[in-house]
């Protein structure tokens, strides 16, 4: 639905929502000219939220950065930790005379966690997307369920939130006696808990059809701003990093890519909000289907149960005497789509430069494109449908 | 165009009547406490959060005796919070006179204890900030600034004794010796993790002891030893407080809460019982 | 009769001794209508603001309020009622009346209920300071919320509570609620233009439209209900519905045809429109619009505004009862209500209402914790094509079934016809009534399903196979 905003005499009403609006996800401020109901500009303006994590990241040691990383993007901590690490793994690696590699078992949890971080991180999308909708109890079972998730990641590194877990060379601590059988049970229990979120707002139709047609991008431009994640993957082009750039054992999990194809029927077109917001559903469910195949692979456990596998401070900091001069880019798939860290060393102990590509930072980009004409009811909506996470845009 | 019409009509009644049923079975399943689905929320301060697991990244506690001051803590730490001090003792083994965690800037990652090459660092499961929770009042506010003054291992005791008694019980003389030592919004006890007591003046004159306490160990290592041995004896009948800071720092708290991993038994209380042979204020 | 019931006029006859004057009248209207109605409506939508947050809390996996009991109100009683000791004994009274058994798990009970949450709550709203913005237009602002609660209670005026218990006794009480509650948008749109802030004003705009539009349904609907029964008169209109025997359910205007079951939906659904309950919120859409209309509000005038809602959603709730489920006549055979003595009678009556109320209330409570918010454009499509057109089909309907039946009420629909029968229609004749509709319709569900129904297999898929 989008209306042009025309006004005769062409007044118009500045609202400025944000930093501090209830439905803005953390301080994202957003200053929006609307014509009565109707948006005719609107300008993200962002920077609440920076804490000079890149620059940080040139002053600490590299293992240090890893729980820098988290509060980059602290909704999925984990997948931030795993992007940072893999890059600083590929640009160590990169001097023959270091010959770590992460064992296998390691690889393994660490797809593990980052499926179930995605899980996590999905919930908080469509709660919060529901949320701002006007529903409020999807929102509440969203994030008790991302509880069940949250209480294995404390079993397994003791935080809840901000996890630095990953760790350069491995993961910081092996999967605890019981995680198996308890990430199986939750993954169950789970599965049959989305169906009642997906009856009880997905199909709804009031739900439906506020996000139908609600801020359609075109594959075309969401490739042009630059979209990612899915984002991108709502508005039909099927990309993922994990199936088309495999990193870790992603290559061998054969990973499944939903892509928006106007779920909402006649009503929607393909690239809308709903399409977005069905994208990360669908992706919930291959999260949850990754996770069980990744279980299956998982070779058996070596060393004591609380013993770090691989890691800087088991053995990679031993074998890394200098780190090398170079410069590396990698990019993984986060929940909030590429996760990307380019890091250029000069051989010192820290880092000469580090970049965070973040998935969030080009979706705001894309605001002021496609929220002129929508209704100002559905500012809120879009910003949901987007997924904006604000630390991530602002680092 | 009739059809499209009664279709949306009947599809929005229906999906409308679905999401009620299924509210509705949320309602009725919490209401019978059934399927685990009872509140997944808590009543925090009166239920106390559950930590689950025993890799919790808690508050830091340093065991002071395993400590060798190799500073690898210090260097890994993103933030720098820890301060430290060692000195010789008699067999010429490194200790830490003083050993300051700011948990005032720690984010919890846990890095120094994976660098920790003696396990004498762990986090124990405590990581209750409020000063009020549960009547027991302990600091937590404290800047870069306000650093440097400890009380002794008896200081100590006595304040976790007193802070845990209701205030009217507190004879006339405990009280003054109590109020000294509370901040300045009447709430919380300053220095409980061993953090300090600080008034500028306070500041200047442990500053003055340190650098005296210094030149005095230069001068005379004799003295050192006398010292070191001094705040071993000071150390000595500590275990009272253990087996961790945190039980120090709600020492009525009905369960104290568990050793921290790794920590022998008769661990001292991290950073204060490092702090035995400092100047008092 | 004057118009304001048996119970005024007996209670001014005993004051004037004879013939009542005019204050004697007053008095007795306000000692019997004004304030027992403020008396008991107001804890009853305090209550019913309990009772929400409880609900909400136990939908959304949550504790709710679960504090506040009801010692500090009974503390406060004891203090009263023992003024003349001194507060000491005062006080080991009532520890020792709370450590009575009973007394102690009631008050276990109420704290773990959060009862004493309203009162605390009312403290709180009454201690807080009375902001008025810079920019507001004072009078307006001030003004405004006193307008809502007087469009939220002067509708209850002709709400029968029971037989003897009707404020005012009026051949257009029908016409006089609906528009009596139309103050409420002009109060919403004081509140809007009047707090000098732009989200106020968007939500008094959005208000205003909603309303405005909702009262076409309504209307449509009520006057579905005055086509069916040929009176105004709310009271005619109960009285109408009345069904000897034990089956007195039958007798509702809901189940006389499916027209009628309609128009009970449609005046349902416009009726949360009314009151700006969800999903129909949009007015003070928290997400969007931080709070609309009552933004700038704090304190006593913001919880009139809360108060407003909820007395307006019991009137929507008595309205609905009195209009298609039999008013306060019980679903069990009115005879044995009806031979009871005044004193008896009437509070039975009030009761029979209230729980139809309250279950109206809950209902309205149940959606909210559900259903996402409806957009602007999609609350007026709502209105004004679904809405709108059904209740044109349903009042067709109805004219074809009274003509089917042998005649038309419409005529005499300003008469005051208190004891006329229902349309008489031989049980073929019902049957043939909800038979004809219904079947029409299921063939016109079923041929739109087949046409339309189709859902996308991945929705399918995120649904558990069903969709
Ligand atoms: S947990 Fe992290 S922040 Fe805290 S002291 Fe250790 S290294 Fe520093
Ligand atoms: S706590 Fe551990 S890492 Fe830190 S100085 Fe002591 S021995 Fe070294």
């Amino acid at each position: 639905m989008t209306i042009e905003a025309s006004t005769p005499s062409g007044e118009r009403m500045t609202l400025n929502m944000g930093p501090h609006h209830p439905a803005t996800h953390g301080v994202l401020r957003i200053v929006v000219e609307s014509d009565g109901e109707v948006v005719a500009t609107c300008t993200p303006d962002h920077g609440y939220l920076h804490r000079s994590i890149e620059k940080i990241g040139e002053c600490v040691e590299w293992p240090m950065f890893v729980p820098y990383t988290d509060r980059v993007d602290y909704v999925c901590a984990m997948n931030a930790n795993l992007a940072y690490c893999i890059a600083a793994e590929k640009l160590l690696q990169s001097d023959p005379a270091n010959t770590f590699v992460v064992p296998r078992r390691g690889e393994c949890i660490r797809v593990l966690v980052a499926e179930l971080n995605r899980i996590s991180s999905h919930l908080v999308a469509v709660g919060a997307m529901a949320m701002d909708v006007g529903a409020y109890t999807p929102f509440l079972h969203g994030i008790a369920q991302r509880e069940g998730v949250n209480d294995i990641f404390e079993k397994l590194c003791g935080q809840r939130l901000t996890y630095n877990y990953v760790t350069i060379g491995g993961v910081a601590y092996d999967l605890y006696d019981t995680a198996i059988d308890e990430i199986r049970r939750f993954l169950d229990q789970f599965e049959r808990e989305m169906v009642r979120f997906n009856k009880l707002v997905t199909t709804n139709t009031i739900f439906r059809d506020r996000c139908a047609s609600v801020a359609t991008v075109s594959a075309a431009e969401a490739i042009a701003w630059g979209l990612v994640g899915p984002n991108l993957r709502g508005s039909g082009v099927d990309f993922d990093l994990r199936r088309d750039e495999p990193y870790g054992i992603y290559g061998e999990l054969g990973v499944q890519v939903p892509v928006g194809q106007a779920f909402a029927g006649r009503k929607g077109s393909v690239g809308d909000a709903y399409d977005r917001y069905v994208v990360r559903l669908l992706e919930i469910l291959e999260s949850i289907r990754l996770c069980r195949a990744v279980l299956e692979l998982l070779p058996p456990a070596a060393a004591k149960a609380n013993d770090p596998i691989g890691g800087w401070q088991a053995d990679v900091g031993k074998q890394v005497k200098r780190p090398p001069k170079g410069e590396v880019h990698v990019r993984t798939e986060a929940p909030r789509g590429e996760m990307g860290y380019f890091l250029v060393s000069d051989g010192t102990k820290a880092l000469f430069r580090v970049r965070c590509r973040t998935g969030s930072f080009t979706a705001a980009g894309i605001f002021h494109h496609v929220m002129r004409g929508i209704f100002l009811a559905d500012v809120v909506a879009v910003i949901g449908s987007f997924d904006i996470v604000v630390p991530e845009i602002d680092r | 165009m009739i059809l499209a019409w009664i279709h949306d009509v009947v599809e929005a009644v229906q999906s409308c009547v679905s999401g009620m049923r299924t509210t509705g079975r949320f309602l009725v399943e919490n209401l019978r406490g059934e399927g685990g689905a009872m509140s997944a929320t808590r009543e925090y301060p009166e239920q106390p959060a559950e930590v689950v697991g025993d890799r919790q990244r808690g508050h830091l506690v340093n065991d002071a005796d395993r400590c060798i001051v190799c500073h690898a803590c210090d260097t890994v730490c993103p933030v720098d919070c820890f301060k430290m001090d060692g000195e010789r003792d008699g067999d010429n083994k490194m200790r830490a006179s003083r050993f300051d965690i700011d948990l005032s800037k720690c984010i919890y990652c846990g890095l120094c204890v994976r660098a920790c090459p003696t396990d004498s660092l762990s986090m124990t499961r405590t990581f209750e900030m409020d000063p009020q929770h549960e009547g027991k009042r302990f600091l937590f506010r404290r800047n870069s600034k306000q650093v440097d003054v400890r009380f002794d291992a008896p200081e100590m005791e006595r304040l976790h004794a007193l802070a845990a008694q209701p205030r009217e019980a507190l004879s006339a003389e405990d009280r003054a010796w109590l109020d000294a030592r509370i901040d300045d919004r009447g709430q919380h006890l300053i220095g409980i993790y061993g953090l300090g007591f600080f008034t500028p003046e306070q500041k200047a004159e442990a500053d003055a002891a340190r650098e005296a306490k210094k030149k005095a160990k230069d001068a005379a290592a004799a003295a050192a030893k006398a010292k070191a041995a001094a705040a071993a004896a000071a150390a000595a009948p500590k275990p009272a407080s253990v087996p961790a800071p945190a039980a120090g720092a709600t020492p009525a708290a009905p369960a104290a809460p568990p050793a921290a991993p790794g920590a022998p038994p008769a661990t001292k209380s991290g950073p204060d019982a490092a702090s035995g042979g400092s100047p008092t204020p | 009769m004057n118009g304001f019931g048996y119970a005024v006029d007996a209670l001014a006859a005993w004051l004037a001794g004879g013939e009542p004057g005019w204050i004697a009248l007053t008095i007795a209207v306000l000692a019997v209508w004004v304030v027992p109605i403020l008396l008991l409506v107001f804890p009853i939508a305090a209550l019913g603001q309990i009772l929400e947050r409880k609900i909400a809390a136990a939908i959304q996996r949550r504790v709710g309020p679960s504090s506040a009991g009801l010692d500090g109100p009974l503390r406060f009683g004891f203090r009263v009622l023992l003024f003349f000791l001194p507060r000491a004994r005062q006080d080991r009274i009532f520890a020792a009346f709370c450590n009575l058994r009973p007394v102690r798990s009631l008050l276990l009970v109420s704290r773990r209920l959060g009862l004493g949450q309203f009162v605390a709550d009312g403290i709180k709203m009454l201690g807080k300071e009375d902001i008025v913005p810079t920019g507001a237009d004072g009078i307006v602002f001030r003004l405004a919320p006193y307008l809502a609660l007087a469009g939220a209670f002067l509708p209850f005026c002709v709400v029968p509570f029971g037989q003897h218990l009707v404020m005012l006794e009026t051949e257009v009480a029908a016409l006089f609620a609906i528009a009596v509650s139309g103050i409420v948008v002009v109060a919403l749109k004081m509140a809007g233009w009047g707090s000098g802030s732009k989200w106020s004003l968007l939500g008094g705009m959005r208000a205003v439209a909603q309303l405005v539009s909702y009262e076409v349904p309504i209307g449509l609907a009520v006057g579905g209900v005055v086509l069916w029964c040929g009176t105004m008169d709310l009271h005619a209109i109960v009285g109408q519905q009345y069904e000897p025997g034990v089956f007195s359910l039958l007798g509702w205007n809901v189940v006389q045809s499916p027209f009628l079951a309609t128009l009970a939906a449609v005046f349902f659904i416009a009726g949360l429109a009314e009151c700006q309950r969800s999903p129909f919120d949009m007015a003070e859409a928290e997400s969007e619009l931080v709070s609309g209309f009552n933004t700038e509000y704090s304190g006593l005038r913001w919880g009139l505004f809360a108060m407003a809602e909820y007395t307006e959603m019991l009137l929507i709730g008595a309205l609905l009862a009195t209009l298609f489920f039999g008013g306060y006549q019980s679903p069990i055979g009115e005879e044995w209500i009806v031979g009871l003595p005044v004193w008896l009678e009437v509070p039975i009556h009030g009761a029979i209402l209230g729980v139809k109320v309250v279950t109206v209330f809950l209902v309205m409570m149940w959606i909210r914790w559900t259903l996402p918010r409806f957009r602007v454009d999609q609350v007026m499509r709502l209105s004004w094509l679904v809405l709108v057109p059904m209740c044109l089909v349903s009042m067709f309907g109805l004219a074809v079934t009274l003509l089917a039946a042998g005649g038309t009420h419409a005529g005499e629909a300003f008469g005051r016809v208190a004891s006329r029968p229902r349309p008489d229609l031989h049980w073929l004749g019902h049957l043939a009534a909800w038979a004809v509709p219904v079947a029409i319709g299921a063939c016109l569900v079923v041929m739109a399903k087949k046409k339309h129904g189709q859902v996308h297999p991945a929705l399918q898929r995120l649904t558990g196979g069903r969709s």
